[in-house]
């Protein structure tokens, strides 16, 4: 009896610990190296002379038979990324649907879900392997290389390194300005993913912004590196505290109904990259305030009071600032689109 | 662990993801979603548990672009005809082409007006599909998959609204100007990712407004009751369709609210505008779409049709090329000058070319998958040349070949979406934005 | 099991099909209650096998709409859904359906079926006109003709499209000057076989490769999309006049007449040659690129094709003059060279292949009940159509390991259909007398992707055209009697085609020289447009002016009549309206249709008259344009855009929702005071029975519980504006949209 009983309760415990799987850790060489053995190293593994005396090389120029390789990956990227299964090109391919052409293994059976799912398990749990090594692999630099490039990817460009190089050593605003300062109406989030500089927009409900909705702004002055306030009601007198935001890089004032006084005010924006000022009413008077500004690459002057002389002015005060002033269309064609063979479109 | 837990589980490493990133886990550049909604969707996530799907917007990168103009030529355009001359070859037909503001890059002589723009506009000569019919070619080009039997793949708009959710609350994220039903859809996503159709940009959003013998205090109490009544239906019925109605009656009476309703009306632009941008549908829904963007509008698609040109390609050229140019033209031009350029990526798309060969009688072009020209312009992209080669004639490409994936690859990428990220269909098969379409980095730099 | 079949003798058969004695089709040899029976027992062995129990039968109401909706295309009126509630006859749900299947709605609802399926156009390409075929189809579905002689008419049409009765050129016509895309659409309307991948390369999918698209495009070979005016009687005068002006070398005149004749000059030419000729990028090497093959079918039995030998024309030997050569130019050395080249191959230009009739083979093939997957598709189809999800889905995606859902149900079907010799009606009939239709609609959504065992109808939204008619059933009364006739618009097409064949010489070349200014002097002739229009208009605008005044004239000596009219009517003096009307009538006036005409139409006509926009055509979808306008009603709910097969679809969308809230409801339903709806309850007085006819109206059921009690209340204590909250909300819930 008592025999009986521990056979049905470790029958059980069997029973529930397969169960449980799901919150064990997935060990490397009792789960996935079979798994890798049975139904990938066939065609995943180094170079070698079969039967009939033809080198066979390993498929994709990918080995998975060493700890090294399996980081390396092959052309379409590192066949396993530590703690991201989402961009571990392994998993990827072993998950997809049966009848899918990339599908691995790509001859013999796929793989069943229960050892898709342990692949996926070992993956997020951090891709550990244990003391397993395998055939020696690449380099540490290559290996490097290949996880380093399957980072959600940086575009390198200009902006990125401004936003960098600005950002140096400022500590990231607090989360109770941050929350005061998002209201209703406001949005305020990181310029890039991860940095203390703050892009601040107000979206849908632009007609009713005022002055004073800015107000929550100021605790975050020394954080906002881009500002969007078009088509808000705002006034002059905004651009008290705005000319105060030392990182600014840009903003957006169209549509606004500022004017020449409140141009003054942004003097000392020296870090302004781009600043759009169309369709408002400032004059040739108020570009002077803003021809000091000395890294403006980008300036928005149309639908404005601005004079052409002033434009040109402008330019030559500013030779690397792009001036966008005039709005050249196309002289309507009168045949085009009433070609009387065409009745739509 | 069955296909459904996995599915959740692939969101749940995202949700880590974003968490760990900047503070209080807000969202990056490219998607900005209002923030009190953003908190309403955690809790949502919370009441709902597991099971269901949440829409959350995810992690993104730097983003170069925030919106995307979206100009489909519908047909096939012919590439030798417009952006891919080959002077002195002779399959290059009457055509000539001519010079244009960027260094060694030549067009057709029907551009003039965008020749002045070229600086703003990387074409992109070794576009490769595989589809060669117009149903395949133009699912292929919005989805990046092949057209299956089997499932229904989400477009490019609809991804992009998936992964990072509307820019403006109000106003729908995407939207087809002069699409059919099936250029682009949300395929196996909910179908508020669909594109909100417009059939003719001059008459904008019929019906958007409450009928004059109804107060607000009426419509209201009708609502409410509507809702009453729809409960019941919606209890015995579990089916994604019902719902599908619940959300665009929600969606519907957000935008009746909203002011940014005025985006639809292009009455509102001054004739002369109104006439550069060419008194045709295509030209008039440039306009909207300009306007839709200026509102925050995320992704916006305005289809050209009437490109396949099996026979008279040369008279079909000279009539249809100068209004498309003076459209683009002025797009560009307005674009540009009120500071929308940087964020908009404007993208001329075709789902393939034409045969280099002129065939049918001497003036034809029949279709032509191996070899054809898209460009992108704005949103980061840096203009002024012609990337990717094909031979003297156009019939194969020799330089840099860029296969219909790549291109959505490098919207994604220009709006910040990582392109590795998978997300599953409903019966648990894995998809991404741009299947296996890597981004063109040389393009940003 | 087998089935017994009964022979039923003409008597019964009257008495089954249709009570009240109507001359009906031709009897059957198919027993409808027998077939049913069989289907029914099928799918409950199916159900067994699967442990799913069938779902319980729909109430009277429900049954009602989902049979309503699914053969004539919208829901019942009030009127129409009492009738049906209060009946007390056993048979009433078949005897429903029997009716509804000779009505004439059944023909709008057909033909809505096939305009998606068939690309249906009002224009079919710049030249072509669709109306023809509209007219065609319309006309096959109304004659009820058999599916199989259906299809191969219109796969065999030849001669001038626009020719009278000769609209079933429109399915090839369709794809004009691209006849492999043609075939390939063909292929999978009928055969439910997408062969279009295999038009570049071999199928990445299924077993076709490249060889076999072409050898199927073969037998439409040479086809040619000209009208042969030889073969058109009566068009010697234009073809004289061709050869007239290509002897006087009038380019000029050349182009006009071929402007002129551009409506004359499409056609289908060629009864088949039976050979094509692979494409020059041909890659394969089971052939040589541009070498031709021959026709063969790429399933079942092919059809056995005599290919002639053509009779070798003898050959010319010509040898250079090596003097002369030397002295010619670049071109003039071409032109001897092509000379000489078409000498030795026997004869100048091409040799042609003769036509072997091959399209009639193929057609033949097609539509044969031999033919592995022509009735399998069909007999799906209409599965589909009625339960809502088909057998083997999707529907034109068969390929070599497709297996249907039910296996036996199928091959029965498939025998059902060669049993009543491809009639749509009766196999729609047997469907639509079946158990597993008259189910409540299943309640859980099924994934595509998984198999489903039909325990009952699925859940669907009415398609757009649907949504449209059932709105018109709302706003205008007997919305039937308002259908079209068939050749209504296809007339005036005909008629142009034969003015323009039976044009006399003289005032073809009167024509001819007026027209050949647009060639030469554009802008006299733009000058000359423009006088013409003038021209026209005031002709026009006489006509109307003298017509307006005749019916002034008209009115002033009608008006004694009209008076006591008026007081006859309020006297109700029965007499004396008669005898008033029927004077007036003497004098050209009709009164009855004129106030008819009138209610119809509602205020809206004078509403728009003044900002010129033009009224809804509040006609039914298949009398509307092809496709609707964009922006349209029908549109904003997903009909097709008519450029892709069966593109239309059921999803949400905000305009369609806009429209629902703000549009079409409440300007046509509710603003309208003349629509049937708003009139039905007014003519009532008391509150609950107001509720009660909106409830019968929109949802075709009665009041639930409450509902009633608590509107009526609300009438009472609010007023009658709570009607038109009532009735715009029915309108707006998932009930009204949405089939059960």
């Amino acid at each position: 009896m008592r025999s009986i009983q521990v056979l049905v309760l470790s029958a059980i415990a069997g029973v529930c610990c397969l169960g449980e799987a799901a919150a064990q850790t997935v060990n490397f060489r009792r789960h996935i190296l079979p798994i890798l053995k049975t139904s990938c190293f066939k065609c995943h593994q180094e170079a070698y002379k079969d039967s009939g005396g033809r080198t066979k090389k390993p498929k994709g120029g990918l080995r998975l038979d060493g700890k090294g390789w399996i980081l390396k990956g092959g052309k379409n990227g590192a066949s396993v990324v530590p703690g991201k299964s989402s961009v571990s090109v392994l998993y990827g391919r072993i998950s997809l649907d049966a009848d899918d052409d990339d599908i691995m293994p790509a001859k013999g059976d796929v793989l069943s879900k229960s050892k898709v799912a342990l692949v996926e398990r070992w993956i997020t749990q951090g891709a550990n392997f244990g003391s397993w090594t395998g055939k020696s692999g690449p380099g540490a630099a290559a290996v490097k290389k290949a996880q380093a490039a399957s980072n959600l990817t940086k575009l390198a460009t200009p902006t990125l390194k401004l936003y960098e190089d600005l950002a140096k050593g400022m500590k990231p605003p607090l989360p109770q300005a941050v929350k005061r300062a998002t209201g209703k109406k406001c949005q305020v989030v990181p310029v890039v993913p991860g940095s203390a500089l703050l892009r601040v927009a107000f979206i849908s409900n632009e007609s009713s912004v005022r002055n004073k909705d800015l107000v929550n702004l100021a605790q975050l002055a020394s954080h906002i590196t881009s500002l969007g306030l078009a088509k808000t009601r705002i006034t002059d007198d905004a651009l008290d505290s705005i000319g105060r935001m030392k990182k600014l890089t840009r903003l957006d004032l169209n549509r606004t109904a500022i004017s020449d006084e409140g141009l003054v005010k942004l003097a000392n924006l020296t870090e302004l990259r781009h600043l759009n000022l169309h369709s408002t009413d400032i004059t040739d008077e108020g570009l002077q305030a803003i021809a000091q500004l000395p890294k403006l690459e980008k300036l928005f002057l149309w639908n404005t009071k601005v004079t052409p002389d002033g434009v040109k002015k402008i330019r030559r005060l500013l030779p690397r600032t792009k001036v966008s002033y005039e709005l050249v269309l196309p002289t309507p064609d009168p045949t085009a689109g009433s070609n009387s063979r065409r009745r739509r479109r | 662990m069955n296909i459904k837990e996995l599915f959740q589980k692939s969101d749940e490493c995202c949700r880590r993801d974003f968490m760990s990133g900047a503070a209080s886990g807000l969202l990056a550049v490219g998607a900005m979603p209002v923030l009190s909604g953003f908190a309403a969707a955690q809790d949502k996530q919370k009441k709902q548990g597991k099971g269901k799907p949440v829409d959350k917007p995810l992690v993104l990168g730097p983003a170069t672009a925030k919106n995307v103009i979206y100009l489909y030529m519908s047909g096939g355009i012919s590439h030798i005809d417009t952006f891919d001359t080959k002077p002195g070859a002779d399959n290059q037909g009457p055509i000539e082409s001519i010079k244009t503001n960027a260094d060694g890059v030549r067009i057709s002589q029907y551009f003039p007006e965008l020749a002045k723009h070229m600086d703003k506009i990387a074409l992109i000569n070794s576009m490769s599909s595989t589809q060669g019919a117009h149903a395949q070619g133009r699912y292929f080009m919005h989805t990046s998959y092949p057209m299956r039997g089997t499932i229904k793949h989400p477009s490019i708009g609809a991804w992009l609204n998936r992964m990072s959710g509307k820019t403006n609350p109000a106003l729908p994220g995407h939207v087809g100007i002069g699409a059919g039903a099936n250029t682009a859809s949300a395929g196996f996503f909910e179908s508020k990712f669909a594109p909100l159709p417009i059939g003719n940009p001059e008459s904008g959003l019929q019906d958007s407004k409450r009928h004059g013998s109804v107060s607000e205090d009426r419509f209201s109490r009708r609502l409410a009751k509507l809702a009453e009544m729809n409960k019941a239906f919606t209890s015995k019925f579990n089916d994604r369709k019902v719902r599908g109605y619940d959300d665009m009656y929600q969606e519907a009476l957000r935008l009746m609210k909203s002011d940014d309703l005025a985006a639809f009306d292009i009455g509102k632009e001054p004739k002369e505008l109104r006439d550069a941008y060419g008194r045709n549908q295509f030209g008039q829904g440039c306009l909207l779409a300009r306007r839709l963007i200026e509102h925050n509008v995320r992704f916006v698609e305005v289809v050209s049709g009437g490109w396949d040109t099996h026979t008279n390609n040369f008279d079909a050229m000279e009539d249809r090329c100068p209004p498309l140019d003076q459209s683009i033209a002025t797009l560009l031009a307005d674009l540009e000058v009120r500071g929308l350029l940087d964020d908009t990526m404007v993208v001329f798309a075709t789902e393939f070319g034409r045969t280099p060969d002129i065939v049918n009688n001497g003036n034809g072009r029949n279709h032509f998958p191996k070899a054809f020209t898209c460009w992108l312009a704005g949103g980061g992209i840096v203009g002024g040349r012609a990337y990717g080669k094909t031979d003297a004639k156009g019939a194969n490409v020799i330089e840099n070949p860029v296969p219909v994936p790549d291109l959505n690859a490098t919207i994604a990428h220009a709006l910040g979406l990582p392109t590795e990220h998978i997300i599953h269909s409903p019966s648990g098969r894995p998809f991404r934005v741009a299947h296996k379409g890597k981004p063109i980095r040389a393009l940003f730099a | 099991m087998k089935l017994h079949l009964s022979y039923l003798t003409p008597v019964m058969a009257l008495a089954l099909v249709v009570p009240d004695g109507t001359p009906t089709d031709p009897p059957k040899s198919v027993n409808v209650k027998t077939a049913a029976k069989r289907i029914d027992r099928l799918l409950e062995l199916d159900m067994k096998r699967a442990k799913i129990t069938p779902n319980a039968m729909a109430n009277d109401a429900t049954f009602l709409r989902r049979t309503y909706a699914g053969i004539i295309g919208r829901i019942p009126t009030a009127k129409e859904t009492l009738e049906f509630l209060n009946s007390q006859d056993q048979n009433k749900r078949s005897k429903i359906v029997d009716s509804l299947l000779n009505s004439p709605g059944f023909n709008s609802h057909m033909f809505n079926f096939w305009a998606d399926l068939l690309r249906v156009k009002t224009r079919l390409s710049n030249q072509v006109s669709g109306e023809p075929f509209i007219h065609y189809l319309k006309d096959s579905i109304g004659k009820n003709k058999p599916y199989d002689e259906f299809v191969k008419e219109m796969v065999t049409a030849s001669g001038a499209a626009h020719s009278r009765n000769n609209g079933a050129t429109g399915l090839l016509m369709r794809d004009r000057g691209m006849p492999l895309d043609s075939m390939a659409n063909t292929v999978r309307v009928f055969l439910g076989t997408r062969l279009e991948c295999a038009q570049c390369h071999d199928h990445p999918f299924d077993k076709w490769k490249q060889k076999d698209f072409y050898q199927m495009a073969a037998f439409a070979g040479g086809l040619s999309y000209r009208n042969d005016l030889a073969k058109v009687p009566g068009a010697n005068n234009v073809r004289k006049m061709y050869g007239e002006l290509r002897q006087k070398k009038d380019s000029d005149g050349q182009k006009a007449l071929g402007r002129m004749m551009r409506q004359v000059s499409n056609g289908l030419n060629g009864s088949g040659t039976g050979l094509i000729q692979l494409p020059k990028d041909y890659k394969y090497d089971d052939a040589k690129p541009r070498s031709t093959v021959m026709a063969h079918a790429i399933f079942g039995k092919s059809p056995k094709i005599e290919f002639k030998q053509p009779k070798p024309k003898k050959a010319k030997k010509e040898k250079r003059d090596p003097r002369k050569w030397r002295r010619m130019t670049a071109k003039e050395r071409m032109k001897e060279r092509q000379r000489m080249q078409a000498g030795r191959r026997g004869g100048r230009g091409r040799s042609r292949a003769p036509e072997l009739n091959t399209r009639v083979s193929y057609g033949e093939w097609l539509t044969s009940a031999k033919n592995p997957r022509f009735t399998k598709v069909i007999a799906n189809r209409m599965w589909k159509s009625v339960m809502g999800r088909g057998l083997i889905e999707p529907v034109d995606n068969i390929m070599e390991k497709t297996e249907s859902s039910n296996p036996a149900l199928m091959k029965y079907l498939e025998k059902l259909m060669v049993d009543v010799d491809y009639d749509l009606k009766e196999f729609q009939r047997v469907l639509f007398n079946t158990n597993a239709f008259q189910r409540e609609a299943t309640k859980k959504e099924i994934p595509s992707d998984q198999k489903y065992h039909f325990q009952g109808p699925v859940l669907r939204r009415m398609t757009a055209e649907q949504v449209w008619d059932s709105m018109l059933t709302l706003v205008v009364a007997d919305v039937d009697t308002k259908l079209r006739e068939p050749e209504a618009r296809a007339q005036s097409v005909y008629n142009d085609y034969e003015r323009l064949i039976n044009m006399s010489a003289e005032e073809l070349r009167a024509e001819v020289n007026q027209q050949k200014l647009r060639y030469s002097d554009p802008k006299k002739y733009r000058a000359q447009q423009r006088q013409r229009q003038t021209r026209l208009q005031a002709e026009r605008s006489r006509k109307a002016q003298s017509e307006q005044r005749k019916q002034a004239e008209l009115r002033k000596r009608a008006q004694p009549l009209y008076r006591a009219l008026i007081k006859a009517r309020r006297a109700s003096d029965v007499a004396k309206i008669a005898q008033l009307k029927s004077e007036l009538k003497k004098m050209g006036i009709d009164v009855d249709a004129v106030e008819k005409k009138r209610r119809d139409r509602g205020s809206m006509m004078r509403r728009n008259r003044g900002r010129g926009r033009r009224s809804t055509q509040l006609v039914r979808a298949s009398d509307q344009q092809h496709p609707a306008p964009n922006g349209h009603f029908l549109r904003k709910f997903g009909q097709s855009d008519r450029d892709q097969i069966q593109a239309s679809h059921t999803e949400a969308n905000v305009p369609q929702v806009l429209s629902l809230l703000n549009g079409f409801v409440e300007k046509q339903v509710l603003s309208n005071s003349g629509s049937a709806l708003m009139r039905s309850i007014d003519s009532v007085s008391s509150s609950k029975e107001k509720v009660r006819r909106a409830y019968l109206g929109i949802l075709n059921r009665e009041p639930r519980g409450r509902e009633q009690a608590v509107w009526a209340h609300a009438i009472d204590t609010e007023g009658s504006g709570v009607i038109k909250d009532l009735v715009w909300i029915l309108v707006n819930t998932h009930e009204f949209r949405f089939i059960q």
